[in-house]
């Protein structure tokens, strides 16, 4: 663990990415405490410039753009997160288990698998979110489902080897059930992958969910969400710039975090192969 | 090199006359404002309409993706800027008695189809076929009569004072008579000022000059392009910016500001326009079953914050009474009362809800670019009443079929709680609408409503302006007390146009713009 740090200190860039992702979550969690005015509230004139009152103006409706700029990234990230967790345990186990089992069953998988990655992804969630409805729920198993893919073919992949292991082999020969093999003899062997799958994961569902807020189809107003936020200053973007610039900048900074943050855990992990692997 | 002989100085100065003559003369055209012939106009429109057709439907004028349908189309008669009915092809309109449920017609002669041949009254008595079928306004014809090659008589099932201008209505156009009134309308042959040569459904339409229009000299464009916008401003803007448009119609009032100082754009607002239907389903289990809290609803609203903050002040938004009168018709009543928070709060405790309510989701679609802000404003103001009300956005494309379903309430469908959008019209459609037999009344009954219908019924047969208007104000108080429905606040339209289009005036009916006397300097 202390040499881990120590290679850690060493790669600055990771240390950046760690940093500014830690900085994000931090604000996403005391949000609610620290901003100046309730994000909801109709409080001025609407488009007001930046004041001492209001450090970033206010919206469209008059709310104070700080504060929703603050909790912007709230709903943001928890999606982001449970997506990629989906994908991360979801594919990890079906991936594992199409290695395990191969023949028909990995076949249909395979199959599904190459099916969906010739779809793209936003097109995808948008013919969900449009015939589920547009809930939270929706849009993060969606992306879930979506991500899972990528994950299912790494999984496999390292599935297959682990699978002539001395380990598995033995388990199979105490007559343990499938299941348990996979669960207790390959998943552990796999979880340093899918720590990498599920930050790489969560940072395209960040993007993704931005895209689709942006679009309409993501979260609904009046939550604060930079995606959305995006969307509505973009029709006053020549006279109050600062209204799309700021979520912008929240939105590629934590991703550039996530990004940087991942490459260098990756390799102290020793998982350049495994993260070239997954196509980012 | 060419040799500079005397002969070619005095072709070359002999050009660059004419030239300089032709520019000259060009802008003394353009500043004394006199109409110039030629050129294609592209505009694009923002405004959703729910009924855009397919490949086999596409020019019939009830399916046109703008429903501008007066660029192929003409109708009987036509209701200007200021709302006023003036002829189009009638040259004559008269009730035959004071019951006033028999109009007489004689139809402009002369007039001729795109295909060329001439419009008779048959034709008109034909079209009606179908609009009395189709069309809400319409369906009070009982029969038509033809009289003479260029007379008609309307016969209503029950009198209407205002019967001319239902004959205004988008839909009621004339087009060639068809025995099988279904098939009525699908060439897209009109007698209007363009002809219809290429649609594609829902997204483009082309129209050429028609030589042959019966407003001599006119249209002065030779060629008209609608590129279907909806819910797609932004990118409606760019266009303009990029010059792929030379206007975009019904933008967002709140644009203005901004686009007023852009180069090379003109802001031409309407003095009126559509405003929000909010419907209050009243099916069984329904919250607004219970007048106090449709009530306490309305009282909670904050209609000035949504004039103000939505539309950026009155200039281009106004209040409304919870009818679907506009605010700028001389008969409008405003409310008389103004936002009332502690009423609301009395009325929702004396309903059983001395703690507040939670409504149903209320669905709406960006049919116009501001309605986001629109219902983000009152879901923010009725809180202060204790009324926690969910909103979601569905997409314009299947949002009729989303919030009215099969309606039936025999199996369990109903009419969502959600927003549909009207049009300002004369107070007899407008009032109609409220009409218990109508969605947007959420299926209204009881004495009050019987009491409503007795005095729209009065008002049809009443001659008399102002008598007329008394009943009116009367209707409009008991939808007031009532709230059947919720109108609160109503936009007028915007337009953006380059400075060299000329004669486009704007038109709180966006579907009654028209397209004759535009030209291009």
């Amino acid at each position: 663990m202390t040499l881990f740090f120590r290679r850690l200190v060493r790669r600055p860039l990771t240390l950046f990415g760690l940093v500014l992702v830690g900085l994000h979550l931090l604000v996403a969690l005391v949000a609610p405490w620290i901003t100046p005015y309730d994000p909801l509230k109709l409080l001025d004139a609407p488009l007001e410039p930046p004041t001492e009152a209001y450090w970033l103006g206010t919206d469209e409706l008059g709310r104070d753009f700080f504060s929703r700029l603050l909790l912007g990234g709230q709903i943001s990230i928890i999606a982001a997160a449970c997506a990629g967790l989906i994908a991360a345990i979801g594919g990890g186990l079906l991936g594992l288990a199409s290695a395990y089992h191969r023949g028909l069953f990995d076949d249909v998988v395979s199959r599904l698998v190459e099916m969906k990655l010739s779809i793209p992804s936003i097109l995808l969630v948008s013919l969900f979110v449009t015939g589920f409805g547009q809930s939270l729920a929706v849009l993060v198993l969606t992306m879930g489902l979506i991500y899972m893919m990528g994950v299912i073919r790494t999984s496999r992949a390292m599935g297959l080897v682990i699978l002539e292991q001395g380990y598995v082999k033995a388990a199979q020969l105490r007559g343990e059930s499938s299941f348990a093999i996979i669960l207790r003899e390959m998943l552990p062997n796999i979880l340093d992958l899918l720590t990498v799958e599920f930050a790489l994961r969560t940072s395209s569902a960040l993007l993704l969910v931005s895209a689709l807020s942006f679009l309409g189809l993501g979260v609904s107003p009046p939550t604060p969400d930079w995606g959305l936020m995006i969307q509505s200053g973009l029709q006053s973007i020549r006279s109050e710039p600062w209204l799309v610039l700021a979520p912008s900048l929240c939105i590629s900074s934590l991703v550039i975090g996530i990004n940087f943050a991942t490459e260098g855990v990756a390799g102290l992990l020793g998982l350049e192969a495994a993260r070239g692997a997954t196509g980012k | 090199m060419t040799e500079l002989t005397r002969r070619s100085a005095l072709l070359g100065a002999t050009t660059l006359l004419a030239a300089l003559d032709s520019a000259l003369l060009g802008t003394a055209s353009a500043q004394s404002g006199q109409p110039k012939r030629g050129g294609t106009l592209v505009y694009a429109q923002c405004s959703g309409n729910r009924r855009g057709g397919d490949a086999s439907n596409a020019k019939h004028p009830y399916y046109m993706i703008d429903l501008i349908t007066r660029s192929a189309y003409n109708t009987l008669t036509w209701v200007d800027e200021g709302l006023n009915i003036v002829n189009e092809l009638a040259t004559k309109l008269a009730p035959t008695d004071d019951k006033l449920n028999v109009w007489e017609v004689t139809v402009r002669e002369g007039v001729k189809f795109h295909d060329g041949r001439e419009v008779t009254a048959k034709d008109w008595a034909s079209s009606f076929e179908l609009h009395r079928r189709r069309n809400f306004a319409s369906q009070q014809i009982k029969s038509t009569e033809v009289t003479g090659t260029h007379s008609l008589r309307f016969f209503l099932d029950a009198g209407n004072s205002e019967f001319p201008f239902v004959l205004a209505e988008y839909d009621n156009v004339v087009m060639p008579a068809n025995e099988d009134f279904q098939k009525i309308g699908l060439t897209g042959i009109g007698t209007g000022p363009f002809k219809i040569v290429e649609a594609d459904p829902q997204r483009r339409m082309v129209f050429e000059r028609n030589e042959n229009y019966w407003r001599k000299d006119q249209p002065f464009l030779d060629r008209l392009e609608v590129i279907n916008r909806e819910g797609q401003m932004e990118s409606a803007i760019n266009g303009f910016r990029s010059r792929q448009f030379d206007a975009v119609l019904n933008i967002d009032p709140r644009l203005v500001r901004q686009l007023s100082n852009e180069p090379e754009t003109d802001v031409v607002p309407a003095s009126s326009g559509d405003q929000a239907v909010i419907i209050l389903p009243k099916h069984p289990g329904s919250p607004f079953l219970d007048k106090r809290i449709r009530q306490a609803l309305a009282f909670a609203i904050d209609r000035e914050a949504i004039v103000r903050i939505v539309y950026g002040g009155a200039k281009f938004g106004w209040m409304g009474n919870d009818s679907h009168m506009a605010g700028t018709d001389p008969m409008f009543a405003p409310r008389p009362v103004k936002r009332d928070v502690a009423k609301a709060k009395a009325l929702l405790a004396e309903a059983g809800h001395p703690n507040g309510i939670t409504l149903p989701t209320l669905y709406y679609a960006p049919q116009w670019p501001e309605m986001s802000r629109y219902f983000q404003v009152i879901q923010e103001t009725v809180k202060e009443a204790g009324i926690t009300l969910p909103i979601e956005e569905r997409p314009n494309d299947g949002y009729l079929k989303f919030r009215q379903g099969e309606a039936d309430v025999t199996k369990g469908n109903y009419h969502k709680f959600a927003y549909t959008a009207v049009g300002p019209r004369n107070p007899g459609i407008s009032l109609f609408r409220m009409r218990g037999a109508n969605n947007e009344s959420g299926y209204w009954s009881g004495p009050a409503h019987d009491r409503y219908m007795d005095l729209y019924r009065t008002a049809m047969v009443t001659a008399d302006a102002a008598k007329r208007k008394a009943i009116y104000a009367e209707m409009q108080q008991i939808c007031f007390d009532e709230a059947p429905a919720l109108l609160p606040a109503g936009r007028n339209n915007v337009l953006i146009k380059r400075p060299n289009i000329r004669g486009l005036n704007n038109h709180p009916q966006h579907w009654s713009i028209t397209w004759d006397g535009v030209w291009k300097a």
